[in-house]
């Protein structure tokens, strides 16, 4: 791209020159590390040329070179603040490719993750957002309220961010005992958080004039450009995976579709506290309706054999042996499973050559899609409509730079 | 397949294997029919190259006769022949439920040993539990507890706990070592593999028993508890040790052999190799001998004896030298041309080295110990006729200015290593320190054959790749590289180029030498193949479509068997025969 700038004298004999400027990677407001390369005419976006790819790690190369199961960690590492819909989705693809059935209890446990993990993702959205807009007490309340979620995450699995929660045929382990106590224990407190949240926000004339009308994003763009999750359903496209193609259990919850109508930031915003709340309808009717039984499947060359049999028996030793050593013996074959992520359809394409480890490994990221339609939203308004587009946008480095 | 055609064909049968038709020779077995169509049935205890006990009952088939019958019982594939309008189900409930049932009742007494066991990765009955039962244990009550770690000789353990008595051990020492030094005692769960009192299992193939276990009940001693099997870097490569040059699998872990194990070679060694071998074999390494010349107190630089070498060969004031040049008859074909051709073109006469001292048997072990004695001499006869062997090198020594040996570990005769040591300007070229190195004027190091790519001869004219299993050491430079020095200071034109490989010096020989003609690097990979004499190169054998296996015989039209492996004689008792 060419940057010249070539001097323009307006009619009062005043430069008006447009000016270069480089934001990012390392700006506060880019978080998950973007560069945006700026030609500004005045406070006005005249050109904008987005950089992406400061956190690539070769997650999908990374993924040829080990076990089907050793891909699992990786995904915790795509969109790092709902890393339990990614483990939901990996494990669904590879399941969907060994024609496995998981049991009713895992399938339930399944959604019971995915909606903690949305949860977190759409907190750290909000918070985030208002910062970056100088309301700092209101990301302080979204961050509590996401770090009273992070020690019931913890509990389930032993880590806050790097879950690595699900297994192929199923889950690393049962939920802990009193789980339902935990997790609905936490709610009023999170409700009224999210109530003081609402009260300094949605009302609010300056949250409310940066916000409206910014980063307006039109249908047929959000359809052309491949946008899901939020960033589609705030243009008023009733569009959800969890609605519309259900995956595990969510066709025998009840739970509504959130879509704004103008598509712009303060629509995304909307979106994203209402369907906290719905996310909590959900897990509530979990808890209500979570069947008794193994979350593993029983057949040992899918699920890894108890560890009282891998230890005391030579069978359950060998099971194991082989699942860790060999991988589990996926089909030849290819697949793609999506489920809806914090930001919208997280799909992995995963072929197999039939054996032990993947021949390769697609993350359809949701974030990737929305950066693409990102200069649309920023050329030709104010400079500073940036920052509320990039947050409302909620681009995750870790599921853009795969 | 007869060789000269005089045999009538074989009748021919049809029959069914998983719903497809398939036409094989009468008295084929179901396993065998199976495998050739790329349909695998589990086995234990059958192996190819051993006598037939169907005894594991791995292989058990539902099996429907040409008159329609179903067969009240499935059947011992292994066994079983295949009979016209015979239909045989793989797939079956009945087939399924039989392979659940026999590997629960062989894994019943299996000891919880995998993380612990050396076989653990490459095990059997790993594969065949994982891929065929995958069941939970049913076993309410204890496992039988037998000896763990018996010495059954000098080189073989067994762990009776692991065994699950198959018989292929006893069968190993019967019909391919010849010597039946072991057996079965015991019934029922309390069977276990033992010597007869007072012996031990010592014959000199006692270590194929170790490969044809198909569990860790039978390990080597000397890999016993080394490394994890998924550790080792497995390179195919060509035993040196004798003249039958064995196919053979060397294991390493970073640089050092672990363990040596055969490579199916229908038209070498079959499954089989001698325990000699392996030991040579396991010898090898990448330490390159250190560099040295008479006066130096440090070791020298070897680019400077390179050149010390080379200068042999050029002309100074004094006119040209005379450079008797000895070859070691276990040096590779490249080598031995290399120098050959150098030496020719400067005048100078080429000598032979033999190996000497080691007793050959009538089963694998050649009593020539040279690999490459019939490659090396088909070479001297087309590039340098006239070329002596240990004598006239013994008898000509001390007319010559300069003596240079290109070594592999070669034992000349004691008037040639005499000869070299009563000479002022004795060179050597070698890779393991022995007698010509200690006598040497100038030692060049130049690493052992295993760290270079190279072909060998067998003494049954079978050619094959040596293929590099080890990385090259430090400090070494390749006895070829070598030669191209001299023949650049000697003014000789080579038809490779100083930057050349192996494979270019081989098209050199497969131009220049008409036992090699028509090969190339690329037919030789993998088994090798027979020298051509002129002729074209036979049809490469195939695998079986789907598998790393080879073709049998007697689906490889071309194939022949210069050897067939023949029953020794033992002194201790004599095998029973058929089985």
């Amino acid at each position: 791209m060419d940057y010249t700038i070539t001097p323009e004298v307006g009619a009062d004999g005043l430069h008006t020159n447009r000016m270069v400027i480089n934001m990012g990677p390392s700006h506060p407001a880019t978080h998950g590390t973007v560069k945006f390369i700026l030609t500004l005419d005045g406070e006005i976006v005249d050109d904008v040329d987005i950089h992406i790819g400061y956190l690539h790690r070769g997650f999908e190369k990374m993924s040829e070179q080990g076990t089907w199961q050793q891909v699992l960690p990786y995904t915790d590492r795509l969109n790092y603040v709902s890393p339990l819909c990614n483990n939901v989705g990996y494990v669904g693809a590879v399941e969907k490719l060994m024609g496995v059935q998981i049991t009713e209890r895992c399938a339930y446990i399944r959604v019971l993750i995915s909606e903690l993990s949305r949860i977190t993702d759409h907190l750290t959205s909000i918070g985030a957002g208002a910062l970056e807009l100088g309301g700092f007490t209101p990301f302080l309340y979204g961050v509590e309220a996401r770090e009273m979620f992070y020690p019931v995450i913890e509990e389930l699995c032993g880590a806050r961010l790097t879950t690595s929660y699900t297994r192929v045929g199923g889950l690393m382990a049962d939920l802990p005992e009193g789980y339902e106590q935990t997790v609905l224990g936490i709610f009023p407190k999170v409700k009224s958080l999210m109530k003081k949240v609402d009260a300094l926000l949605t009302q609010n004339r300056i949250f409310y004039d940066r916000m409206i009308d910014t980063g307006t994003l039109s249908q047929e763009d959000a359809i052309a450009f491949g946008c899901t999750g939020i960033m589609l359903r705030s243009t008023g496209v009733d569009w959800d995976l969890r609605k519309h193609e259900p995956y595990l259990v969510y066709d025998k919850l009840d739970f509504d579709v959130i879509v704004g109508h103008r598509g712009d930031n303060y629509d995304r915003y909307l979106c994203r506290i209402e369907e906290v709340y719905q996310s909590m309808r959900i897990i509530e009717q979990v808890f209500r309706d979570i069947p008794d039984g193994p979350v593993n499947v029983a057949d040992w060359k899918v699920s890894y054999p108890p560890k009282q049999d891998v230890y005391n028996s030579i069978e359950g030793m060998i099971a194991h042996f082989k699942l860790i050593m060999d991988g589990h013996q996926v089909p030849p074959g290819e697949s793609y499973y999506a489920v809806e992520g914090g930001n919208g359809e997280v799909g992995f394409y995963v072929i197999s050559q039939g054996n032990g480890r993947p021949y390769r490994v697609h993350v359809r990221a949701p974030c990737y899609y929305a950066m693409g339609v990102l200069k649309q939203l920023i050329e030709g308004h104010m400079l500073a409509d940036i920052i509320p587009t990039f947050d409302t946008l909620n681009m995750i480095g870790g599921e853009v730079d795969r | 397949m007869s060789e000269n055609g005089a045999a009538s064909a074989p009748e021919m049968i049809t029959a069914t294997i998983d719903g497809v038709e398939i036409t094989v020779e009468k008295g084929t077995t179901i396993v065998r029919a199976a495998k050739q169509h790329g349909i695998e049935v589990p086995t234990f205890c059958y192996h190819p190259g051993l006598s037939i006990p169907a005894n594991c009952r791995m292989c058990l088939v539902e099996v429907t006769w040409g008159n329609g019958r179903k067969n009240p019982k499935p059947l011992p594939g292994c066994y079983t022949e295949l009979g016209p309008g015979m239909v045989v189900d793989t797939q079956s409930d009945e087939t399924k439920d039989a392979q659940k049932s026999v590997l629960e009742f062989i894994l019943l007494n299996h000891p919880v040993d995998c993380p612990i066991c050396d076989q653990a990765g490459e095990c059997v009955l790993q594969e065949h539990y994982f891929t065929y039962s995958a069941q939970p244990s049913r076993l309410s009550h204890q496992k039988v507890a037998k000896p763990k770690a018996v010495p059954l000789g000098p080189r073989v353990v067994l762990d009776s706990e692991r065994c699950i008595v198959c018989t292929r051990c006893i069968r190993v020492c019967d019909e391919v070592a010849g010597r039946s030094e072991l057996t079965l005692e015991d019934r029922g769960n309390h069977s276990q593999i033992t010597t007869f009192p007072g012996r031990q299992l010592e014959n000199d193939y006692s270590l194929n028993t170790v490969d044809a276990c198909p569990v860790g009940a039978l390990t080597d001693r000397k890999f016993r508890f080394r490394r994890r099997v998924w550790f080792l870097s497995k390179k195919e490569s060509v035993c040196t040790g004798c003249a039958r040059g064995c196919s053979l699998r060397l294991d390493s872990y970073q640089g050092k052999t672990e363990r040596v194990v055969p490579r199916y070679n229908p038209d070498v060694n079959n499954w089989w190799m001698c325990d000699d071998g392996r030991d040579y074999m396991r010898a090898r390494t990448i330490e390159g001998i250190a560099a040295a010349r008479d006066g130096d107190d440090e070791n020298p630089d070897v680019a400077a004896l390179v050149k010390d070498v080379a200068g042999l060969f050029g002309e100074d004031e004094e006119g040209k030298q005379t450079v008797a040049v000895a070859l070691s008859a276990s040096l590779e074909n490249e080598a031995i041309y290399a120098w050959a051709k150098v030496a020719a073109a400067t005048g100078n006469r080429v000598y032979l080295l033999r190996r000497e001292g080691w007793q050959g048997d009538d089963i694998l072990k050649k009593g020539d110990r040279d690999c490459n004695a019939t490659g090396a001499t088909a070479i001297l006869d087309a590039v340098a006729p006239g070329w002596g062997d240990d004598a006239a090198f013994a008898a000509n020594a001390a007319q010559a200015d300069a003596l240079l040996v290109v070594d592999n570990d070669a034992m000349p005769s004691d008037a040639a290593l005499e000869a070299f040591s009563e000479h002022d300007a004795a060179f050597v070229l070698s890779d393991v320190d022995n007698g010509l190195t200690e006598a040497a004027a100038v030692v060049l190091p130049i690493g052992q054959l295993h760290t270079r790519d190279g072909t060998i001869v067998n003494a049954d004219g079978w050619i094959q790749r040596v293929m590099a299993p080890l990385p090259a050491a430090r400090g070494v430079v390749r006895p070829v590289s070598v030669a191209l020095a001299a023949a650049a200071a000697g003014g000789v034109e080579l038809s490779f180029g100083s930057t050349a490989g192996a494979a270019d010096v081989f098209a050199a020989i497969a131009q220049d030498v008409p036992a090699f003609a028509n090969l190339s690097y690329g037919y030789l990979a993998d088994l090798g193949g027979a020298l051509t004499n002129g002729g074209e190169p036979a049809p490469k054998r195939k695998r079986i479509p789907g598998t790393k296996e080879w073709e049998p015989d007697d689906v490889h039209p071309t194939a022949k068997r210069p050897f067939a492996i023949q029953r020794g004689t033992s002194d201790l008792v004599t095998p029973a025969s058929g089985q």
